[in-house]
């Protein structure tokens, strides 16, 4: 009972963080992930069709379940590349101002997975896998990169299907945005992310501010999730329209049960 | 259509029928993120200060325009923090003198704001630079309100419930609020 009330009564903050000062996210509400078409992720363990799978099948657990966040990771397929820097380049985390030397993974739209040996990027085998967004213009992302430890003692190989999801949960997590978080629950926290089973609160905090359902995206009853209003500027057809109608929609509803209960019994009555 | 439905809202309005007001105080979950990897997320304090004002259809109805705060701590870092504003407006059927059931809509506001600190975190063998937010960003959901109160002497026992996307397994989302509310006689 000590416990219970002690629970009860304590206090949890957040903090989450974000990749970039300006809070820059993709401008567009569905972003696909690729794999590059020359990875062989012979170190990492995986077949490149797996790890595609693996991604897709970690942000349909995670992200694409935030429902007060407009954003869905997609499948995508193979990037068709020959450019060995995807393979040995370092990762250069660049907005529109940095100018990234050669050599370094190429600017990328969408986001895209690639297994990479670099040293600078993977400096031991402890760090299995690296993201960040690469093409960066002013608030919006172009195109992030995940790169996956592909070096000689890779320990990815290692690990479980399901224990693979999340480590790439997390990396899509980078690429869309979110910095590492302090919370200990938090799939963002910088390490043992494999042995967590859903989104913390603080992820979801990060991902509904970088991709927020504005006032016009709101939709006649909403809450049943299937009819969608028609989205414009106009504050008062979205939102207060939606509220009214929502609310309107309910009070018929209920006259209807009522009209209907009253029939039953005077019917019942009658008998 | 504005018109329809400012007349259905004002159709028997009378100041004489709003007769309480009530203030409060409630504890807010998020279910669906309060289950997950720890304990204490499901006990999290997450206090809410409310308002709601009555107003009698009939012997049996009365609406209910309500106005829930729910306010999350700030990080000890000052890096960021989070709100949920909670406008809402439900009609209260009265069982009795005592138990109501409400239901109702509502539009949830997500409200996530920071003060563009940087931070040093772990990150593979050194540390990164990461940024909280520089601004303040909504994210809006319209929510079904079910619920119910139990009234004893000026005070109200509170429970509702909020669910986004219901008939959605996937995006299906449920929160709960539990609040105790005291009564001022306005009429």
């Amino acid at each position: 009972m000590k416990q219970l009330i002690l629970l009860l009564i304590s206090f949890k903050s957040y903090a989450f963080f974000l990749i970039t000062n300006n809070g820059a996210a993709f401008n567009s509400n569905k972003v696909k992930i690729y794999i590059s078409s020359n990875s062989t992720c012979t170190n990492a363990g995986w077949t490149k069709s797996d790890i595609l799978n693996m991604a897709v099948d970690g942000a349909k657990d995670t992200w694409n379940k935030v429902g007060r966040a407009d954003i869905t990771v997609k499948k995508g397929g193979e990037y068709n590349t020959s450019d060995g820097d995807f393979l040995t380049g370092e990762l250069c985390v660049a907005d529109s101002d940095t100018t990234c030397a050669a050599g370094t993974v190429p600017k990328v739209s969408n986001i895209i997975i690639a297994c990479n040996n670099n040293g600078t990027n993977f400096p031991s085998n402890s760090v299995l896998a690296i993201s960040a967004p690469n093409n960066i213009s002013g608030t919006k992302i172009r195109g992030s990169v995940i790169l996956l430890n592909d070096r000689a003692d890779s320990q990815l190989g290692s690990f479980s299907k399901s224990e693979m999801e999340k480590i790439l949960a997390h990396e899509i997590g980078h690429a869309l945005g979110i910095g590492h978080s302090e919370d200990k629950d938090a799939f963002m926290y910088h390490t043992e992310i494999q042995n967590k089973s859903k989104l913390a609160k603080d992820d979801i905090y990060a991902l509904s501010h970088l991709y927020p359902y504005s006032i016009d995206d709101m939709s006649c009853l909403g809450f049943l999730g299937s009819i969608n209003y028609p989205s414009n500027k106009n504050y008062w057809n979205n939102g207060l329209m939606a509220l009214s109608i929502g609310f309107l929609s309910i009070i018929l509803a209920l006259s209807f049960f009522q009209y209907a209960w009253a029939r039953l019994s005077n019917n019942q009555q009658k008998v | 259509m504005k018109i329809l439905i400012l007349a259905l809202f004002c159709f028997h309005l009378h100041a004489s029928s709003w007769h309480d007001l009530e203030l409060g105080l409630g504890q807010f979950y998020e279910l669906p993120y309060q289950t997950s990897n720890s304990e204490s997320q499901i006990f999290q304090l997450s206090p809410v200060i409310l308002s709601k004002i009555a107003y009698n259809l009939n012997d049996s109805w009365e609406l209910n325009p309500l106005f829930s705060w729910v306010i999350y701590q700030e990080h000890e870092n000052s890096s960021s923090n989070q709100n949920i504003f909670i406008p809402q407006l439900n009609a209260t059927y009265k069982y009795n003198q005592e138990l109501h059931f409400t239901i109702g809509t509502s539009v949830v506001i997500y409200s996530t704001s920071g003060d563009a600190t940087e931070e040093e975190l772990p990150n593979g063998t050194g540390e990164t630079t990461y940024f909280s937010p520089s601004e303040r960003r909504n994210s809006y959901q319209q929510n079904l309100n079910l619920g119910f109160n139990y009234q004893f002497d000026q005070y109200t026992f509170n429970f509702d419930s909020y669910s986004y996307k219901l008939f959605n397994s996937e995006l299906r989302e449920v929160s709960l609020l539990f609040s105790f509310t005291k009564i001022f006689e306005i009429n």
